[in-house]
């Protein structure tokens, strides 16, 4: 990361990409980073990109070192098998300022970053999200997501069903203050993005959409979400899900 | 002529040279709400930043027809100012509702002129009413379409499309005057409430129409003559409850026609045949569930009951009971309109276009598509729904324990839930405990519950949903409520829950269950929640309640249980509210050695297989100088109880145990196959009245000991005969034994030791 005095002084954002078994479908994540890195402007940020390779096999580990010979990205390895950990890993390692997470097979929209930030930039409390999750692969629905401040929001859903995903750009001190937590699949416990998301807003920060953004999810057969679904497991247990705070 | 590029910065100084008389000419012909403005000393770039209704101009089509590249970066009074500089020269026509080919053989004198026919229009066609477009009715100016609706007369076209659907308003002054082309009438009595202004959504169709066809001018408060002139013919969305993609490919028999018809085809046909039209309304479920008749428009049923289900995205469509969902499905399809819209603009398919770049697979394959948006239309809008009904029903927002239950209907279980909460409530007080309805909707012995328990029926809420959907509901609800307790007294619900959530269920409160005996299937094999359910959720149980010892020790013969486990299992006596008061002693006195001329037994229950109401049937006939007065109903319909001899007398249901007449009772009669330890009994054991009862289950726990009241071989009514003549033959005998029974159940099947047991069985 550069030190001068003069890119200090733009605003630092670090651009986490987790993986594990993606393999070559790293590929196409990386260049959509890139290309999001680009349209957003080095000029105007200050990026700095991380891949965390949790128990990743030798393909991904090979694209990823890859990356890093080639387009700067460090690389960390790690052994959780458990996304939240990961990520709880990265906030904790990430240098102030904001943090975007991308799954290592999914794909940022060119114009997520820049406006994202744009977003972001407006409020420290806000956890910026996507307007729409776009799918791609196993499934082609596209998710239309909603703004905490819009007139379709109501805590009363997240008791249900989950607004956002764990993909989101906010300021590190948010992820440092929430973290994600442990997943406990043998009890029948996951969805820590939606249990994340429950904690941060008891803690008064505030999901936002930034418009006109799109995250491209590939779905795969194996994918963690769908097994979680299958396997009936639960979101933690979270103030927010009670009827003492509901709307 | 030679386009410029153009790019906003260029387009200001576009815009704010001076225009010139031709150019300030034309936007007089054609916006004069623009002219007014520049005339009155409003900048032209004041006008361009406005969002501005033109007649014949169209964003879309001008971009499409202009071969000027950056359009599209240009807001509409932008891009209208550039046609007025620029496309107005290249005579391009801005719009699709300008037919050049019918303004010309039409107007005879405009042909031979050669003037651009389009110019013409503008500069004075349109001043002389002359018509743009033959197929819509209402191409035109706004001044012009406004005036024509002050006094709208129903073209013969208008008619023609009302006879095409005239099913929908059958029997309907509408339909009189449709018949007869009143157009006034007619005008009037749509813009009424009818099927047609039910289902018509003025929000949706000003949406499809600014959306699709920005030029056409809609006067306020006439959207669906607007509709029913113009916008049918467009294709144009004008309702939630009919999408004209959706029926299509739900309805493949009609797949062919053309979208008009397909249109007239619903309106006449298909909302009566319930086929299912659009994403937020299942009608043919909703019909199938409300058993409407054949015929009979669920849709319109739906409206009459203001009881339209929330759209759920799942395809679990159906009902719910919240009242005045029709406008919020409105305002769902409305959504799914926007979001659609969104999908469709240039940004987000110029950022998708991007992303194929890098991934081609993204976007590879849009069939089947479903576009989601939580808490509006997603797979858990039902559920989500479910829950807000529960919220709204709930007395309080917290309870410590929580008691499920199927039903409340003359059953044991049913009173044995009614002690344990009655129990509960003086453990903790009775506004601490909620009483949860999961199977069902009667209630028919709220006295048997303590006063002040909450209830809460779940049932209802919950019943469209899946029964995956259903365990999940009552898990959210059990968590929502921060129980501590939750006690499971029959409730299958409970039993399934526990079954899939109860790992997680476990670790935030307390989950007990009672199990009362094993049923018997017609091949005798034994079945019901013991083999159901006790293995799988033995774990996440805290405490297993039993009402006997026999289904004890059946489960531990079963699972062949170590101490430890067995420790789970406690035995709690169903405590009787019955008294041996001093009345029914007296009765005894008086009744002691006397036998009444024709002896009365007693029997009630349900009229079902398990209690076996056939075996008694033959009793009663083969003991013609005995009357048997009998309470109950049949409850599972599994036995015919039409052909009964005479001397079986039904009394029907009774309310309370109190109001049964036992001082005319010589013997109470219990045939029940399988059983665990009933409630009734325990209640004719505190009164002291004999009991000639079958020995199963845990009947023998109370009677054991009380010779001559068990009968071994149960299923044989030879064996009850002989021990009905036996009792009859020696009535002092057996009302010795039962005063005595009735001193012990008094004492043992206290409430008292009941709560005494249910207070260390929870540890507190």
């Amino acid at each position: 990361m550069s030190t001068t005095s003069k890119k200090a002084a733009r605003p630092l954002c670090t651009l986490i990409i987790t993986a594990h078994k993606e393999g070559l479908l790293l590929g196409a994540t990386i260049k959509s980073l890139l290309a999001c890195e680009k349209f957003a402007g080095p000029e105007n940020y200050s990026f700095h990109k991380v891949i965390y390779l949790d128990n990743a096999d030798q393909e991904t580990k090979d694209i990823a070192y890859n990356a890093e010979k080639c387009f700067g990205f460090s690389i960390v390895e790690t052994e959780y098998a458990d996304q939240g950990k990961v990520r709880n890993q990265a906030a904790s390692e990430a240098q102030d300022g904001f943090i975007a997470f991308l799954d290592g097979d999914d794909i940022w929209s060119e114009n997520w970053l820049s406006k994202a930030l744009a977003t972001a930039s407006q409020n420290k409390n806000y956890i910026v999200h996507p307007e729409f999750n776009w799918f791609f692969g196993g499934s082609n629905n596209i998710l239309h997501k909603i703004d905490q401040d819009s007139q379709l929001f109501s805590k009363n859903f997240l008791r249900t069903g989950n607004y956002w995903d764990a993909l989101c750009l906010a300021h590190r001190d948010i992820f440092t203050h929430v973290p994600y937590s442990a997943r406990d699949i043998a009890t029948g416990f996951a969805f820590e993005d939606w249990h994340w998301n429950c904690e941060t807003i008891q803690m008064g920060y505030k999901h936002k959409i930034a418009e006109d953004t799109i995250h491209f999810k590939r779905r795969r057969a194996n994918s963690q979400t769908i097994a979680a679904s299958k396997r009936k497991v639960l979101m933690r247990d979270t103030n927010l899900i009670h009827f003492d705070n509901a709307d | 002529m030679d386009i410029k590029p153009l790019e906003r910065t260029s387009l200001k100084k576009l815009i704010s040279e001076p225009l010139n008389d031709n150019e300030k000419y034309l936007i007089k012909s054609f916006s004069p709400d623009i002219y007014v403005a520049l005339q009155g000393g409003k900048s032209q770039e004041n006008v361009a930043s406005g969002d501005i209704q033109l007649p014949f101009f169209n964003r879309a089509t001008y971009i499409e027809k202009s071969s000027a590249p950056g359009l599209d970066k240009l807001n509409k009074s932008e891009l209208f100012l550039h046609w007025v500089r620029f496309g107005f020269n290249e005579k391009i026509i801005p719009t699709n509702f300008f037919d050049e080919n019918f303004y010309l053989s039409k107007y005879n004198d405009i042909k031979k002129s050669k003037l651009w026919s389009f110019k013409h229009y503008l500069t004075n066609g349109y001043g002389e009413y002359r018509t743009p477009h033959n197929a819509l009715q209402d191409a035109g100016p706004r001044n012009h379409v406004e005036k024509r609706y002050r006094n709208l007369v129903l073209s013969e076209e208008d008619f023609l499309f009302l006879r095409s659907i005239i099913n929908l308003f059958k029997g309907t002054a509408l339909e009189k005057a449709i018949t007869k082309r009143e157009s006034n009438t007619t005008i009037q009595l749509l813009e009424k409430n009818n099927p047609l202004a039910q289902i018509f959504s003025e929000e949706i169709y000003r949406f499809s129409l600014s959306a699709e066809h920005e030029e056409l001018w809609c006067p306020e408060g006439k959207a669906l003559l607007h509709w029913l002139r113009n916008g049918r013919k467009l294709d144009l969305d004008f309702s939630a409850f009919f999408c004209s993609k959706t029926y299509r490919s739900c309805n493949r028999d009609i797949a062919s026609l053309p979208s008009e018809r397909r249109l007239q085809h619903f309106l006449n046909h298909g909302i009566f045949e319930n086929r299912k039209a659009c994403r937020v309304f299942d009608a043919p479920k909703y019909a199938k569930n409300r058993r409407i008749p054949r015929g009979k428009s669920a849709l319109l049923q739906a409206f009459i009951e203001k009881d339209i289900g929330v759209a759920d995205a799942s395809n679990n469509v159906l009902l719910s009971q919240r009242k005045s969902c029709p406008t919020e499905l409105t305002d769902t399809a409305l959504e799914l309109k926007k979001v659609e819209a969104k999908i469709s603009s240039e940004t987000i398919q110029s950022q998708l276009r991007k992303a194929q770049e890098i991934e081609p697979r993204i976007d590879f394959d849009t069939r089947g598509r479903s576009i989601f948006i939580p808490g509006a239309y997603s797979p858990h809008s039902q559920l989500y729904n479910s829950m807000g009904e529960i919220q709204h029903s709930l007395q309080k927002k917290h309870y410590e324990n929580v008691v499920l239950i199927p039903h409340c209907r003359m059953s044991g279980a049913g009173r044995v839930a009614g002690s344990l909460t009655s129990a509960l409530s003086t453990l903790f007080h009775s506004t601490n405990t909620c009483i949860i309805v999961t199977d069902g909707e009667s209630f028919d012995y709220p006295n048997w519950f303590p006063e002040g328990t909450d209830l809460l029926h779940f049932f209802r809420p919950t019943q469209h949903l899946s029964p995956g959907e259903k365990n999940l509901a009552l898990t959210t609800l059990i968590r929502a409520l921060q129980a501590k307790r939750v006690f499971n007294v029959n409730s299958r619900r409970g039993w399934t829950t526990f079954s899939q959530y109860g790992a997680q269920l476990s670790t935030i409160c307390d989950l007990y269950s009672y199990l009362f005996c094993s049923d018997l299937t017609a091949e005798n094999l034994r079945t019901g929640y013991p083999q159901e359910f006790f293995r799988d959720t033995f774990q996440y149980h805290k405490k297993i309640f039993l009402d006997n010892e026999t289904i004890k020790r059946e489960l531990e013969q079963d699972h062949l249980l170590s101490e430890t486990q067995l420790a789970k299992l406690e035995v709690l006596l169903s405590p009787t509210t019955v008294k041996k008061t001093i009345q029914v002693q007296r009765r005894l006195q008086k009744l002691k050695n006397i036998l009444p001329s024709k002896p009365k037994v007693f029997w009630a229950g349900r009229f079902d297989r398990q209690k076996n109401f056939r075996l008694l049937t033959e009793i009663a006939r083969r003991t013609p100088q005995v009357e048997y007065w009998v309470w109950g109903k049949a409850v599972l319909n599994d036995t015919n109880i039409e052909s009964h001899p005479k001397n079986i007398v039904f009394k029907g249901v009774y309310g309370d145990f109190s109001e049964l007449p036992l001082d005319q009772c010589t013997a109470w009669l219990y045939t029940s196959l399988w059983d665990g330890l009933p409630t009734i009994l325990i209640d004719v054991a505190a009164t002291g009245t004999p009991i000639i009862a079958s020995n199963v289950g845990g009947i023998p726990t109370l009677l054991e000991g009380f010779g001559g009241s068990l009968v071994d071989s149960y299923a044989n009514a030879d064996a009850y005969i002989s021990r009905i003549q036996e009792l009859l033959q020696n009535i002092e005998a057996f009302r010795e034994n039962a005063n005595t029974l009735a001193n012990l159940v008094e004492s043992k099947y206290s409430i008292e030791n009941y709560n005494e047991s249910i207070k260390i069985a929870l540890d507190t």
